[in-house]
């Protein structure tokens, strides 16, 4: 590694990181993309560890040069202590040091020196480009945007898909959109990418507020105020608030406020117009235009709540900080919020008025219930730090060069040793029967089994070498522990342990021994031809909300784990074949420490999680590809959809019983059993894509819940998420993702199911296993409730709780009406019929 | 490191734009063909009423994001003072200027 080689050769000459500052130079901005540069910049400029040399630029657009900043002077102006800094030497782009680093954290777009022309610059120099895309509002949503934004970032965007090396995001929400539109500009080649988050830790503020300030909210402070930070403009749904308030207060609710903090932003003084001349202005509602540091502090501090009903965010800052001053925050639940808010926020699912008022109004009733949640946020939530995202990007900063080298020695003609964990005999011996014919690059197999069935696997017939691995002998005395585990354990705990035996090869394939190939695979399945690996994910941790098996539950430890290490959060359990590099998952298993060996974790998570965080550009991360997973289109909802399917997640009942999608299918007629899954899944792609539309429609039209309340055994459960309307495709289903919250005794000792009763069409239920919290009689939940419309067209829907058998009603609201459509142009007439 | 795309930068450029005009209609690229265009927010007729310095300053400030130089204005202003070219001459050469080239491609946008 590079900072080895400066050891032992003190003359050895320190790569370069570049960062271009002119727009925060330029600005002296504190907050926003500006927060993040002087963050991490400061940080990079004193740290002990580092090996490289940091150069910070200016360009100046007068001579066309770019301007070297004083390293001496850097840490003053990061931390607002200076406004100016010394410049040591003026030269030309093309004086840039070759092979350097140029790492692009600024609004890049807004600097007169387009990228568009800088970055083909650098390609020539040979440096390193590595740009940070913050969100993409402007392409999204170009009609909120101002025209030299949306002129400028369209210049930016192109650069980066040309030329960038790796794109940081500060969300998966983002890191999506980025691909997205990356597929639609038919941009072929592979960006790596890295989901670096934002730090929502606050600078301690001491100031007294000034009189004026004190002036500007006198007529509330002592009072009720519902607070919503951000620039005023139509993206931000102000407007939403306000109206949710005015009926509030128009309800008698007179000691209840909303106050706006924030500048207007740009082309919204028709919004400005709505606030200023609302009956409530001045009364009720209230506008504090940009706000100090001290007063916003003062305003977090003192609210009743926060609000922030965004349509689309990069990352979502407010509710983070919100939350982190430990106040109830509503917000919607769309593009990156709940990637901060978490299962702490109250989501306005479909971002209506009537959800909006119908949270808040539910606080103002349920003072117990207020008091628990403020309590449980001020006890639990834990707002991602700048010290941990400045980690992020140094330690894979510093691992740059290594990468460079795995590179260099992954080679397409290598063979590959596959590593299988099974405790059943025939159901191996058949999957290396396929393996050695259709995975012909594997050379050997290394079996962990119990002992007891070592006898069975000495018969099993292979072209390869297979190697036989007790167990037992494996674990030690953790053996004990191993034998009480549920299966997600057992795996971690075997799978953990192989880092450390030396039969197991560097680059290993991981195969479950129901992961059939279904076609001939060759090895660039998983490496590629410059020698990056693959990292095949099927779903994002923060969305999986099921909570039934070994595997669900065991999927809350693993996101608490990778969470406070700052890792990426998608879930790669794909129950497909993945290739693992030992050294790294060895370096994993480090970094978590000796506390989470005997847990119950999932172990492809937790590898390539951390791979692709610290490696980035080692990794290219892909949907998966494999067919029955899940086993059944009713079990789960595709939330990636696999494409060019090599693998089979193999069960065998799918294949012996009547009712089965498989029954009769010959295990080796592949051709059909990708017909069987393509018809399967069709429908339920269907209603994921209409209702993917259909959330505006409700938004439009007003259509949702708030809060349903159900009252049994000394419990009070409320339910979030229940649109008036719920659209789906004919022969499919949707599911609605509820939050709930219970106050009370619990239901430990009870059988509490959510059910739903299309009348005359369909029934199903799912329990409930609510979230335990460290406040007493306060537990909460997602449940993902199935709903089937079969052949019918309409129905009504009762939602109700099974609680020990008997039927729990809610307030008389709970109920909605079930549409199937042939297809989104129905929905429109559908919605006007029924309302 | 990944290499550069097979795609050329304008290329990219162009398909956003095509993508943008036609999921909104309201919005219109255009390349620059006439002054008036690339002067968001100004029209020959409003930079005519403008002083020599003022024109100067203007005009860089719309068309290079950056506040001309005074050496910018004072070149400038001698040249419109003494005869030696027009304002729309003046505009004409910032468009052929390196700098105008650094920070355009090859579109712009009118809403």
């Amino acid at each position: 590694m590079n900072s080895k080689n400066s050891k032992l050769n003190p003359k050895a000459k320190r790569q370069i990181i570049y960062i271009d500052i002119s727009d925060l130079y330029k600005s002296k901005a504190r907050t926003g993309i500006q927060r993040v540069v002087r963050e991490i910049t400061s940080r990079l400029s004193q740290d002990k560890r580092s090996e490289f040399k940091l150069g910070l630029l200016n360009f100046n657009s007068v001579n066309h040069k770019y301007e070297l900043f004083s390293n001496t002077s850097i840490k003053d102006f990061m931390l607002a202590k200076k406004d100016t800094m010394k410049i040591v030497k003026s030269f030309k782009i093309e004086e840039l040091e070759r092979n350097s680093i140029f790492l692009d954290l600024d609004s890049a777009w807004n600097i007169p020196l387009k990228r568009a022309y800088l970055y083909g610059k650098l390609k020539k120099l040979d440096i390193t480009i590595i740009s940070y895309v913050y969100d993409l509002v402007p392409i999204i949503y170009p009609e909120f945007a101002n025209q030299n934004t949306l002129r400028n970032f369209m210049t930016y965007l192109s650069a980066v898909y040309a030329y960038s090396d790796l794109v940081l995001c500060d969300s998966r929400s983002t890191e999506a959109d980025f691909l997205k539109y990356k597929d639609n500009y038919k941009v072929n080649r592979y960006i790596p990418t890295l989901v670096t988050k934002l730090g929502i830790d606050f600078k301690a503020v001491s100031e007294k507020l000034s009189e004026d300030e004190i002036g500007l909210i006198k007529n509330f402070i002592n009072e009720k105020y519902i607070l919503f930070v951000g620039t005023i403009e139509p993206r931000k749904k102000q407007k939403l608030a306000v109206e949710a308030v005015s009926k509030i207060v128009s309800l008698g609710h007179k000691d209840i406020h909303l106050v706006i903090a924030g500048r207007e932003g740009w082309n919204s003084g028709h919004l400005v117009n709505y606030i200023k001349k609302h009956p409530l202005y001045n009364k009720n509602i209230h506008w504090l235009d940009t706000p100090s540091d001290n007063l916003l502090d003062r305003l977090y501090k003192d609210c009743y709540m926060g609000i922030y009903l965004s349509e689309y965010e990069g990352f979502g800052l407010p509710v983070g900080e919100s939350l982190g001053y430990g106040k109830i925050t509503i917000t919607s639940r769309n593009s990156s919020i709940r990637e901060v808010g978490k299962d702490f926020a109250d989501y306005a699912v479909y971002n209506t008025e009537n959800e909006v008022f119908e949270i808040i109004n539910n606080y103002i009733e349920n003072e117990d219930l207020y008091k628990k949640k403020c309590e449980y946020i001020r006890n639990e939530y834990s707002p991602y730090k700048w010290d941990d995202v400045y980690e992020t990007v140094f330690q894979f900063l510093n691992r740059l060069k290594l990468v460079d080298k795995i590179k260099s020695q992954n080679k397409l003609s290598q063979s590959v040793q596959a590593v299988i964990i099974s405790n059943d005999a025939n159901k191996l011996s058949a999957n290396i029967k396929l393996i050695d014919a259709k995975m012909r690059f594997i050379k050997e197999y290394v079996i962990i089994s119990p002992r007891i069935i070592l006898n069975k696997i000495n018969r099993i017939k292979s072209k390869n070498n297979i190697v036989f691995i007790d167990e037992k002998e494996l674990l030690g005395n953790r053996y004990n522990k191993f034998k009480v585990s549920d299966h997600l354990t057992k795996n971690w705990m075997l799978r953990s342990s192989l880092m450390k035996i030396d039969k197991i090869n560097a680059k290993f394939i991981m195969i479950d021994d129901d992961n059939q190939p279904l076609t001939e695979v060759f090895i660039d399945t998983f490496i590629n031809e410059d020698g990056t690996y693959n990292a095949y994910y099927f779903y994002d941790m923060i969305e999986w909300f099921h909570r039934t098996s070994s595997y669900d539950l065991g999927q809350i430890p693993t996101l608490r784990i990778l969470d406070n290490h700052n890792l990426e959060l998608l879930m790669y359990s794909s129950h497909q074949p993945q290739i693992i590099d030992k050294n790294i998952f060895a370096e994993a298993l480090s970094e978590y420490g000796e506390s989470v060996i005997n847990s119950p974790i999932d172990e492809w998570s937790a590898y390539f999680n951390y791979a692709v965080t610290r490696y980035p550009s080692l990794f290219m991360k892909k949907p998966f590809i494999t067919i029955n997973w899940p086993a059944r289109a009713t079990d789960w909802q595709h939330m990636y959809r696999p494409n060019g399917c090599v693998f089979e997640n193999h069960y065998s009942q799918l294949y012996t019983d009547k009712s089965e999608a498989f029954y009769g299918v010959k295990n080796d007629d592949t051709v059909t059993k990708f017909k069987i899954q393509e018809k399967t899944m069709k429908p339920f792609y269907t209603a994921i894509d209409i209702n993917k539309k259909y959330r505006n429609k409700i938004s439009q039209y007003n259509i949702a819940h708030g809060v349903l309340k159900f009252q049994f055994n000394n419990n009070t459960l409320y339910l979030h998420g229940l649109p008036y309307l719920i659209i789906t495709g004919k022969k499919a289903y949707i599911r609605l993702d509820l939050d709930y919250e219970i106050v009370g005794e619990g239901i430990d000792n009870n059988e509490v199911f959510l059910c739903y009763e299309a009348r005359g069409v369909s029934f199903n239920q799912r329990e409930l296993s609510p979230m335990q919290t460290s406040i007493k009689n306060y537990c909460h939940g997602t449940s993902s409730l199935p709903i089937v419309s079969k052949n019918r067209t309409f129905a009504i829907v009762d939602i109700f709780l099974l609680v020990d058998g008997k039927r729990v009603y809610g307030n008389n609201k709970s109920m909605s009406r079930l549409i199937s459509v042939d297809n989104y142009d129905d929905v429109e007439s559908a919605i006007v019929k029924n309302l | 490191m990944p290499k550069v795309n097979e795609n050329t930068v304008v290329t990219i450029y162009e398909r956003i734009v095509s993508d943008i005009s036609s999921r909104y209609k309201n919005l219109i690229f255009e390349n620059p063909k006439t002054i008036e265009q690339c002067c968001i927010g100004l029209s020959m007729s409003m930079l005519d009423n403008l002083s020599s310095e003022e024109f100067a300053s203007v005009a860089y400030y719309k068309l290079l994001d950056r506040p001309a130089s005074s050496a910018d204005i004072s070149r400038v202003a001698s040249r419109l003072r003494n005869g030696y070219s027009t304002k729309k001459e003046e505009i004409e050469k910032i468009f052929k200027s390196p700098e105008y080239n650094i920070k355009n491609i090859n579109v712009r946008m009118v809403k």
